[in-house]
């Protein structure tokens, strides 16, 4: 094929019957959004690398290409990520507001694959809730998440929850940074995660134990009266309340669960469903995001990537 | 159903015995078949199993066409596929290494502020090792016989695996430093470890055969 007519790597199309899956896909999920009074927010291609950089996230920051503005902007930042534009928007743009619910869809661009297919472009739709008490909004954002799940077209949806305060909790003493931590649980790696433990200076299995954690192991942390025994309790109610809320989604607790993106400070989640190979919905708090863009109240969201919505669909019809 | 992917060639015997001691049955055995699919059981559970060359494992367990699979922990820190490493088999032992001719050797490792060329396969981990001391890699990247290059002047160096140093020894190169201590590991789809129970019991059953196996 001639360069011209060559696609860009890592880039998708949609033609026909692909691209109206797609459009039916987004528009459910705009109409549940819209009918829990979350309100659309169009945010700008391109954002201010500093607010990746606010996000101390080392892996956003990996994926989020920075270039020089032509037009004399100084160095501009393509979004690799919705949150922490609408976590700007809220902290620049609504400053006296106390609780806002505002909801996205559109495409976002990555330096590397998201996606093992080598995808780098994903079509990013999520919701964000701003204020309000932390446990109401959870439930509110988990909620949200399970019904999402139940409108794609496939088998056995699952959400799993997870605390990452049970982590922060576990190393907190040690002399490893958390973002190593985080890499070796996303790994689900007992061998590595006990290396980690000797170089931490933490007790022997202290964390190893988070990776068989089940619902004995986070029952007994609940008893305690420290930052673990908070994050479990949290946890458990939580699920228990996402449980009753949507019965038709199947809601497990996963205390080793660790996001994609290290901006999330409490409950995070994941999205699956019964035969598609990866995640189908991705979310948490990130309070701490907000503290860092210097507008410090409780924000926790959800997003999913149409692209791989269209494709578990597929799979689930085949 | 249970899909696994097992890799052909020298970890083949070795990772149908941990599987077949955590219970594992296959209708025929894929030593000596030219099959690439055999069809099994788990307690009951039906199970594929497809036998594959030992890189494309991880491929195939990253994207889900299998739920299950046995990798070197060499490959999984070259390429970082997004997948779960429970268990660690304690199969197919040897030593990711940096060697060198006699020569070379003698002089130590590079100094910091030095460049070096390296011929390996593994050139994330080559790259990753040498930036750490302040070396800088210059990376030809060869898929077999690497102990080669610096007999023909490709690279001074190379990394590659090692099981007892026979092949270095043979070829002149003397071991500098071990960058990883090599064995196999168990990997599972995140997904599918979400999604279906019988994999997680097929997973602690594994455990279970090793720890048997170890004690």
């Amino acid at each position: 094929m001639i360069r011209e007519l060559a696609p860009v790597p890592g880039m998708p199309e949609a033609f026909g019957e692909d691209a109206l899956r797609l459009r039916w896909m987004e528009g459910r999920l705009r109409t549940l959004f819209a009918a829990r009074d979350f309100v659309e927010f169009i945010p700008a291609l391109l954002q201010r690398p500093e607010l990746v950089n606010a996000a101390r996230a080392p892996r956003l920051a990996h994926h989020t290409i920075v270039f020089s503005d032509p037009e004399g902007g100084g160095p501009v930042a393509i979004r690799a990520d919705f949150t922490p534009l609408a976590a700007r928007f809220v902290a620049a743009r609504l400053p006296n507001t106390q609780e806002a619910r505002v909801f996205y869809s559109g495409p976002t661009l990555a330096a590397h694959p998201v996606a093992p297919d080598g995808r780098r472009e994903q079509w990013q739709v999520g919701a964000e809730r701003f204020g309000g008490a932390r446990a109401k909004a959870d439930r509110e954002i988990l909620e949200l998440a399970a019904h999402a799940l139940a409108i794609g077209e496939w088998n056995e949806p699952v959400l799993v929850l997870g605390h990452l305060g049970l982590l922060r909790a576990l190393v907190a003493q040690g002399r490893v940074p958390f973002a190593r931590w985080a890499e070796v649980l996303q790994r689900r790696s007992p061998a590595d995660a006990a290396e980690l433990e000797r170089e931490a200076g933490l007790p022997r299995g202290s964390v190893v134990a988070l990776l068989a954690a089940d619902e004995a192991w986070l029952a007994k942390a609940a008893a305690r009266e420290d930052a673990l025994g908070e994050a479990a309790r949290e946890l458990l109610a939580r699920a228990e309340e996402v449980a009753r809320a949507v019965p038709k989604v199947q809601v497990r607790v996963d205390p080793a669960l660790v996001p994609r993106f290290l901006y999330h400070d409490g409950i995070v989640f994941e999205g699956f469903a019964r035969g598609f190979g990866r995640a189908l919905l991705h979310g948490g708090r990130y309070d701490a995001l907000m503290q860092a863009l210097g507008r410090p109240m409780p924000a926790v969201g959800l997003s999913l990537d149409l692209w791989d919505w269209l494709a578990a669909s597929a799979e689930a019809a085949s | 159903m249970l899909r696994l992917a097992i890799p052909k060639g020298r970890l083949l015997a070795p990772s149908l015995q941990v599987l077949a001691q955590a219970g594992l049955v296959l209708a025929e055995d894929p030593q000596g078949s030219r099959k690439l699919s055999f069809a099994g059981t788990w307690h009951e559970v039906p199970v594929q199993a497809f036998v594959i060359r030992a890189q494309d494992v991880p491929v195939f367990v990253e994207r889900g066409a299998a739920d299950l699979g046995i990798a070197g922990r060499d490959l999984l820190a070259e390429g970082r596929p997004r997948v779960f490493e429970p268990v660690d088999l304690g199969i197919g032992r040897c030593r990711l290494v940096v060697a060198a001719p006699e020569k070379i050797a003698q002089r130590g490792l590079p100094a910091p502020g030095a460049r070096v060329r390296v011929a390996t396969k593994y050139t994330n981990l080559a790259r990753a090792w040498f930036a750490a001391r302040g070396v800088e890699a210059e990376v030809v990247k060869l898929y077999g016989s690497v102990e080669l290059a610096p007999a023909v002047g490709l690279a001074e160096r190379i990394v590659d695996l090692v099981e007892t140093g026979g092949t270095l020894r043979a070829n002149g190169l003397i071991e500098e430093a071990t960058i990883l201590e090599v064995s196999s590991r168990l990997i599972v789809n995140p997904a599918a470890w979400r999604t279906k129970e019988a994999l997680v019991r097929l997973v602690f059953a594994v455990q279970r055969a090793c720890k048997e196996e170890h004690a």
